[in-house]
C-alpha cells in the first residue's frame, strides 16, 4: 500500500469522526471549546501513534489467542502515561478534559487501528496509519468546535494548552445573536449531523461529477471509435 | 499433558503477566517522574482557589492556620478546614473536600466570611460534561453572599444534574454549621 494513500485515506475517506462514526463519545462531549478539542484531538494522535507503534513491534511475538487482552494492556498503559503526563505539564487542560481522557482507553479508533491495521503492518505503515487516522481525527474535532463555539458564544477563544492562559480571541456575533444551544450536549448532536449532511452532499457531488466525466468519456470514445 | 495445553494453562496466563508487568513498570515510572509536579499543580490550584473565593487579590500573601476536622465532617469527605489570615488578620475559612456527586472524585473548596458563604470552587471532577460539570460552573454564583443556614442549591433545573446538586448541598450544609459553630466557640 502507497504510504501516501495510507494517511490520506486516514484523514479522508476513513475518517474516524465523520465517516466511520468512531469517537463519537469524546467528540460531542469534548467539543463545546475549540481549545478543549485541540487538547483531546492531541491527545488522542498521541495514543494512537505510540499504541499502533507498539502494537505493530510487538505483532510477532503476541500469541493470538490473547492479543486483545495485550492490546488493551498496551493500550491502557499508554493513555495512563498521557493522563499523567497531562496531569503534570497541561494540568487546567486534563482538569477540562476530565474523565474523556481517561476514557481514550475504550475509544473504538484506537483498538480498531490497533486490530484492524497495526496487527496486520509494518512499524513504519502502522505509524503512518495512526497519523493519517489521528490528524484525521483531530480535525474532525476541530471543525466540530469551532462551529459549536462559534455559534454558540459568538466567537472564539485560544489560550496556551501548558498553562491554560487566554491568549486571544474575538467576537463576531452579538451576544443576544447567538444560539446557545450549540454549547448544550443536545446541539452537538444537531451540529455533527449537519456537518456529516454537508460532506455527503459535498462527497455525492464529486462522484457525480466524475461518473459525469466518465461517461462523457466513453461517448466521446464510442464516437472515435464509430467515426473510424 | 499435550504441548497446546501446556501453552493455553502456561505459556498464554505466563506472557499476559511478564506484558501487565512491563506495564506496571512504566507506568510507575512515569507516576514517580510526574507525582511532585501534580501534587505542585494541585496546591498552586488550591491557593489560586482561597483568594478566589475570599474575594482576595491574586498577590495577597496568605498565611493558612489548619484547623482540626470533626469526624462528622471527614465522614462526608472535608479533608481540610483553614483559617485564612493576612498579616495575622482573619480573612475567612475555607474546607477542602472530596465527595461523590454523579461520579466520585468531586474535590471542591468552600469559604465563608462572617455570616455568610464566601463563595465556591471546583479543584477537579469527574462530572459529565454538558451535565454536572455545567451544574459546578454556577455553584460559586449561587451561594456567594448567601446567609448560613438559607437554602442553597435548591433547583438544578435541568435533569442530569440532581445528584450533584444533591451531594454537593449536604456537603455545603455541614460545612457551613461546622462553621458556625467554630464562630460560636
Amino acid at each position: 500500500m502507497k504510504k501516501r494513500k495510507i494517511i490520506v485515506d486516514g484523514i479522508f475517506a476513513n475518517n474516524a469522526a465523520f465517516m466511520l462514526f468512531l469517537g463519537m463519545c469524546p467528540s460531542l462531549a469534548t467539543t463545546n471549546s475549540f481549545m478543549s478539542a485541540l487538547g483531546m484531538g492531541i491527545a488522542v494522535l498521541a495514543t494512537l501513534i505510540l499504541t499502533n507503534v507498539a502494537i505493530s513491534a510487538l505483532r510477532r511475538f503476541v500469541p493470538n489467542e490473547i492479543r486483545i487482552p495485550v492490546l488493551i494492556v498496551i493500550i491502557a498503559t499508554t493513555v495512563t502515561i498521557i493522563e499523567m503526563l497531562m496531569q503534570a505539564y497541561m494540568f487546567d487542560l486534563s482538569q477540562t478534559l476530565g474523565v474523556y481522557l481517561s476514557l481514550i482507553v475504550v475509544n473504538c479508533i484506537i483498538l480498531g487501528r490497533a486490530e484492524a491495521f497495526a496487527m496486520k503492518n509494518t512499524v513504519l505503515d502502522s505509524f503512518l496509519d495512526a497519523v493519517g487516522t489521528g490528524i484525521g481525527f483531530l480535525l474532525g474535532l476541530l471543525a466540530l468546535a469551532f462551529a459549536r463555539e462559534f455559534l454558540g458564544t459568538g466567537g472564539i477563544a485560544f489560550s496556551s494548552l501548558l498553562t491554560g492562559q487566554h491568549i486571544w480571541s474575538f467576537q463576531l456575533i452579538p451576544d443576544g445573536y447567538t444560539i446557545t444551544l450549540f454549547q448544550e450536549s443536545s446541539g452537538a448532536f444537531i451540529m455533527f449531523g449537519l456537518i456529516v449532511a454537508l460532506i455527503n452532499a459535498v462527497v455525492a457531488k464529486i462522484n457525480d461529477n466524475k461518473k459525469k466525466k466518465a461517461a462523457a468519456a466513453r461517448a466521446a470514445k464510442l464516437a472515435t471509435e464509430g467515426g473510424k | 499433558m499435550s504441548k497446546k495445553k501446556l501453552n493455553n494453562f502456561i505459556l498464554l496466563p505466563l506472557f499476559l503477566g511478564v506484558v501487565t508487568l512491563v506495564a506496571a513498570g512504566a507506568l510507575t515510572g512515569v507516576h514517580l517522574l510526574t507525582k511532585p509536579k501534580i501534587e505542585e499543580n494541585v496546591k498552586q490550584k488550591q491557593l489560586a482557589g482561597y483568594k478566589q473565593i475570599l474575594d482576595l487579590e491574586p498577590s495577597d500573601v496568605i498565611d493558612l492556620k489548619e484547623k482540626v476536622v470533626s469526624s462528622e465532617l471527614s465522614n462526608i469527605g472535608v479533608t481540610n478546614k483553614y483559617s485564612i489570615t493576612i498579616e495575622e488578620v482573619e480573612v475567612g475559612v475555607v474546607y477542602d473536600a472530596e465527595i461523590t456527586g454523579y461520579n466520585s472524585g468531586l474535590i471542591f473548596q468552600v469559604g465563608f466570611k462572617g455570616t455568610k458563604y464566601a463563595g465556591f470552587n471546583v479543584i477537579s471532577s469527574n462530572e459529565t460534561p454538558g451535565f454536572g460539570a455545567d451544574y459546578l460552573e454556577t455553584v460559586h454564583e449561587q451561594i456567594k453572599g448567601v446567609e448560613i443556614g438559607n437554602p442553597i442549591l435548591q433547583d438544578p433545573s435541568k435533569t442530569g444534574k440532581t445528584l450533584t446538586a444533591n451531594a454537593l448541598r449536604k456537603a455545603l450544609e455541614a460545612c457551613a454549621e461546622d462553621y458556625l459553630e467554630g464562630r460560636a466557640g
